[in-house]
């Protein structure tokens, strides 16, 4: 290895982040591929490393012969430091390639909070922000993941973005670049040529003019781009790719475990929830793949959890029978099996025990909303009743802590509704002190409240954000009525959800504003004691633009998106339904039953069916 | 009671496995056991670990011919069945060098091992004959004090760590090239981490690598080399 990165890591506080040589990585000889991929996650090692996606696209590619894969994460400040005072640029883990040697950088949008990161990155490695600064020597720089639903802020920046699910498109965009290399075609028309690819979006084939209060008024394509982009979505995932093999880190990471992806897609339909709606529809992966292939992964990781991972893992055909499978066959290696999160009302007890380390470690339900009548508004439909038949069970079974996650700021609240959160509270640590009589002391429910920031392709798009100060006023309001002895209260920094905010449903004037930012010094503005919310309304006072106009103002539904021309497959007509039933307070089921389609749209636009095969024995 | 079979495995941390700590260290070998298929006894209770311990840390950055872990298997496996299959299983920049198989339990690493010697690779970049630097090093070793700062979490504070030094020999590779070799106490009452020890080097004795070269555990009658 270059010793002069060598040199560099002794000088960090956790060289483990930049070093590579994690167990299963695949380093090819450079100069024998086509095509030379680097792919960053805009955070540091311990959060990028735990992200499945990303990992599912380094093994695809390094599966084909012609490409190879690596990865880069954000480096700390003592790194970023480090390397300007060397002078030397961001570099890969595996083989320390500096960014701007490889052929396509793809960055993963996973939240708002990380674009400076993604920026900074860049600047780091010497490639110029702007996409119309970068010649022909640069890489193409691509974004993927939730955030290229509305990659807008960024656009400025990226070349292309893939819309949807990437591990067949990613081998569609690297054969057209390859083509058009081989024939000696100019970064201009392999990209013309990258229209071709279902899925891909190149943000200059489009123009958009703006109203003069700044409102988007029309978004143009050039020919022969389309009018609209839809997402590529894996039809079969019944049998869907898994890699051979997994990485094994050095350092660990947040989620320091197998994971393996049970299901795709989740037609619960709460009103509020991005996920739920740009990821359908669903479909299981077959049990049998599942319980085929695990065994070889294990042997090849040597981990000691799986976890069995999806937006609803509870809701999979067959979940206990596949659980109670796979814990009789990996216990006697030590080996235990786990679910990331469990619904209120596909909670079991037993279905519990199996998963959480210890009975006495805390539990976690998400009801979202104070009342049954801003739950019934998001279409989170769980009576009370439900809730606190669940939580009783969950006492029962021996659980003392219980964690109970709320939003503040959702559409038609009132202080009614956050008077319910901490009547809940009150009702669940009541149960609980009740069941666990002679150990009441022992007992605590923690209120987690987060801010709702409403995302694109939502039926929530054209609602207001609540501003800072009526944020501030609900938290505090929170404070004063969830207190006592066995309570406690964490909420989430209000001016951080404001940024959130603004860059959720933003345009691309708000390049601008991330340059700006960057400049100034925001970076890992995710993490709450790096965020600096003063330095970032002093870029939007530079660059001269409002955050509110994009955060707390309503948009009409006539009004022109600027993510309009960007489609999940889910039609507008059905989220402005959607909206409209929220305000009714009507519930919209879950088509997964087969009794009622909710007509989304996925469907018919994509060609797709739903598919529940999970728990079937073949 | 089960049959318990005890072994101790000594192995090697080199390269790039230098900038794991400890911890992460440990963590990666739990999991090379499982992959190496090695029949480990497991602890009891609902978490079960492996039964497996280990020696004296390695401070991060530096590199190691001699960290030892003790392990605890419930068949009677060869010393070479097991070498090799750790050494197929284990992430790159980890090796075993041996394995002994104990007789009976014997006490932890971590309360046995009484002393440490570390190798420092030291590169010098003024002129600079073999005598001087011999005579230089006689300088340090007879000082009574010693004085480092040592970084804590509640802030800086200086440390005598003279008393930790027990002996060194020095030897030279070419014109430039010093091999310092250190032997550290460790125990109860601390011990010298060599990072720490660079702060008393010169400017011009640039330290290139650093490795751990051997443990020695006190016994009833002398000292001597852990395997």
């Amino acid at each position: 290895m270059n010793s002069i990165y060598e040199k560099i890591m002794e000088k960090v506080e956790k060289p483990g982040r930049y070093s590579g040589g994690e167990l299963n990585i695949t380093v090819k000889p450079w100069e024998e591929v086509k095509l030379r991929v680097v792919l960053a996650f805009p955070d540091l090692y311990e959060i990028g490393f735990s992200h499945l996606g990303l990992r599912l696209l380094y093994h695809r590619i390094n599966e084909t012969r012609d490409y190879l894969a690596e990865r880069v994460y954000a480096p700390a400040k003592d790194m970023e430091e480090e390397l300007r005072k060397a002078k030397l640029p961001l570099f890969s883990l595996e083989t320390k390639h500096g960014l701007g040697e490889f052929d396509l950088l793809g960055f993963t949008l996973q939240y708002e909070l990380s674009y400076t990161n993604i920026l900074n990155m860049m600047s780091l490695a010497g490639i110029p922000l702007k996409r119309e600064e970068r010649g022909e020597e640069y890489p193409l720089i691509i974004g993927g993941g939730p955030g290229s639903f509305n990659p807008e802020p960024l656009a400025d920046f990226f070349d292309l973005f893939l819309l949807g699910e990437g591990e067949e498109a990613i081998i569609e965009i690297l054969n057209v670049v390859t083509e058009g290399k081989n024939k000696g075609k100019t970064k201009t028309e392999i990209k013309h040529d990258l229209l071709s690819v279902s899925g891909v979006y190149l943000p200059e084939y489009y123009t958009v003019e703006y109203l003069p209060d700044g409102r988007v008024s029309a978004i143009k394509p050039l020919p022969p781009a389309p009018e609209v982009i839809y997402k590529r979505i894996i039809k079969d995932f019944k049998d869907g790719y898994l890699p051979e093999k997994e990485l094994v880190p050095w350092i660990e990471p947040i989620h320091d475990r197998l994971m393996i992806e049970l299901l795709r897609g989740c037609t619960r339909g709460c009103r509020f929830c991005q996920a739920g709606m740009i990821y359908r529809p669903v479909r299981e992966r077959d049990s049998s793949t599942i319980k085929k292939k695990l065994p070889a992964l294990i042997r090849g990781t040597g981990y000691e959890e799986i976890s069995l991972t999806s937006l609803s893992s509870a809701d999979y055909t067959g979940i206990e029978k596949l659980v109670g499978t796979l814990s009789d066959c990996f216990s006697t290696q030590g080996v235990k099996i786990s679910l990331p999160s469990l619904r209120i009302d596909s909670f079991s007890p037993e279905l519990a025990a199996t998963f959480q380390a210890k009975p006495k470690s805390s539990l976690t339900f998400a009801p979202e909303a104070g009342t049954e009548r801003l739950r019934r508004v998001i279409n989170k439909n769980l009576s009370e009743a439900q809730i606190l038949e669940t939580v009783q069970s969950a006492f029962q079974a021996g659980w003392q802590r219980m964690k109970l996650y709320f939003m503040i700021g959702l559409p038609t609240e009132t202080d009614q509704d956050l008077e319910g959160i901490a009547q809940l509270a009150k009702k669940v640590l009541q149960l609980g002190r009740k069941i666990h009589a002679s150990k009441a002391g022992h007992v605590k429910v923690v209120v987690s409240v987060s801010t709702f920031v409403p995302k694109p392709h939502t039926p929530f798009q054209w609602r207001p954000q609540i501003s800072l100060e009526e944020t501030l006023r609900k938290q505090d309001y929170l404070k004063q009525v969830i207190r006592g002895k066995g309570l406690s209260f964490s909420w989430h920094e209000a001016t951080m959800s404001q940024m959130e905010g603004v860059f959720s449903r933003g345009d691309r004037r708000l390049g601008k504003i991330l340059e700006t930012a960057l400049e100034l010094g925001c970076t890992f503005d995710a993490w709450g004691d790096k965020f600096r919310w003063d330095l970032w309304q002093e870029a939007f006072k530079i660059v001269g633009l409002k955050p509110e106009f994009y955060n707390t103002r309503a948009r009409a539904y006539k009004e022109v998106l600027p993510w309009q021309h960007l489609s999940a497959g889910v039609s507008k007509e059905f989220l402005r339904a959607e909206d409209q039933r929220a305000e009714e307070e009507k519930p919209t089921f879950d088509c997964r039953t087969g009794k009622e389609c909710s007509a989304c749209g996925v469907c018919p636009t994509l060609g797709i069916k739903p598919t529940l095969s999970g728990g079937e024995e073949h | 009671m089960r049959n318990i079979n005890y072994y101790r495995i000594q192995y090697r941390k080199t390269g790039l496995a230098r900038f794991t700590s400890h911890l992460d260290v440990a963590r990666a070998i739990s999991r090379t056991l499982r992959r190496a298929e090695l029949p480990v006894a497991f602890s009891c209770g609902f978490n079960p670990m492996p039964r497996l311990s280990f020696g004296p840390p390695l401070p991060l950055g530096i590199e190691s011919e001699a960290e030892f872990m003790d392990l605890e298997l419930t068949q009677n496996l060869s010393e070479q069945a097991i070498t090799l299959a750790l050494n197929r299983s284990l992430p790159p920049g980890l090796e075993v060098i041996q394995v002994t198989k104990l007789t009976k339990k014997v006490s932890s690493l971590m309360a046995s091992v009484d002393s440490i010697v570390y190798q420092f690779i030291i590169k010098v970049t003024v002129d600079k004959r073999n005598d001087q630097i011999e005579a230089w090093f006689k300088h340090l070793w007879d000082s009574k004090e010693l004085m480092i700062v040592k970084r804590t979490k509640s802030g800086e504070k200086p440390v005598n760590i003279r008393p930790f030094w027990r002996d060194y020999t020095l030897s030279f590779i070419g014109d430039d090239i010093i091999l310092f070799e250190m032997k550290v106490e460790f125990g109860p009452r601390g011990t010298l981490r060599p990072d720490n020890f660079i702060s008393l080097l010169p400017q011009d004795f640039q330290v290139q690598r650093i490795i751990r070269k051997a443990m020695y555990s006190r016994t009833e009658e002398c000292c001597e080399k852990v395997l």
